[in-house]
């Protein structure tokens, strides 16, 4: 038996912009309702106003609810994404399920599978109560 | 056992990723998964994963944080 680490869904660093796009697509945001910028642009407030936050991918708050604000990712230098979720939307919403871990754990899964692909490896996926278990056979 | 076989038995052995209902996620600290680790940017586990390399047949059981 390996021995497990347990890994904070804080630790996952979103860099794959494919997988992370096949994420927002699982969560009920396909490519019409997602900009995408090559340099980073400003998310607006629900009032519409400019906010100082840029990113470089973007669901709109038409897309969320009337009193919501853009959802940003902004990719940094280092390649990683950084998540802007206001104050607000990190309570309901998609906004809670970004801040709750779950859109982590999503994105997380695509990447075990790409890298499963990628190394020839059969996975087997199995849900356990409330558990998924994702088994690499290499 | 002797250390040839033991080493065979774990290259057999299915890796398994449990992907827990509060959000986090249990990973095999094993070295065949370092790349993996990499992919999703846990720069600890993958020093972690680094430094059980020399001890890896030793260890079981889990460890969290």
């Amino acid at each position: 038996m390996s021995e497990y680490l347990c890994m904070e869904s804080s630790q996952v660093a979103i860099k794959d912009q494919e997988i992370l796009l096949e994420t927002l697509k699982e969560f009920g945001f396909d490519k019409n309702k997602i900009e995408i910028h090559e340099n980073a642009v400003e998310l607006h407030g629900y009032r519409g106003d400019e906010r100082i936050q840029k990113a470089h991918i973007i669901i709109r708050k038409r897309y969320l609810s009337s009193a919501s604000n853009d959802i940003g990712f902004e990719k940094k230098e280092d390649g990683t994404y950084k998540v802007w979720v206001s104050d607000f939307d990190r309570n309901r919403g998609f906004g809670q399920q970004v801040w709750s871990k779950q859109f982590f754990q999503g994105y997380a899964k695509k990447v075990v599978e790409k890298w499963g692909q990628k190394h020839k490896a059969t996975i087997k996926c199995q849900k356990e109560k409330k558990k998924l278990k994702l088994t690499l056979r290499l | 056992m002797p250390e040839r076989e033991k080493e065979a038995e774990v290259d057999l052995e299915a890796l398994t990723i449990e992907f827990l209902p509060d959000g986090n996620i249990l990973f095999p600290k094993d070295p065949r998964l370092l790349t993996l680790a990499e992919a999703l940017g846990a720069e600890s586990v993958c020093s972690k994963i680094r430094e059980g390399e020399k001890t890896k047949f030793l260890m079981g059981g889990r460890l969290c944080g």
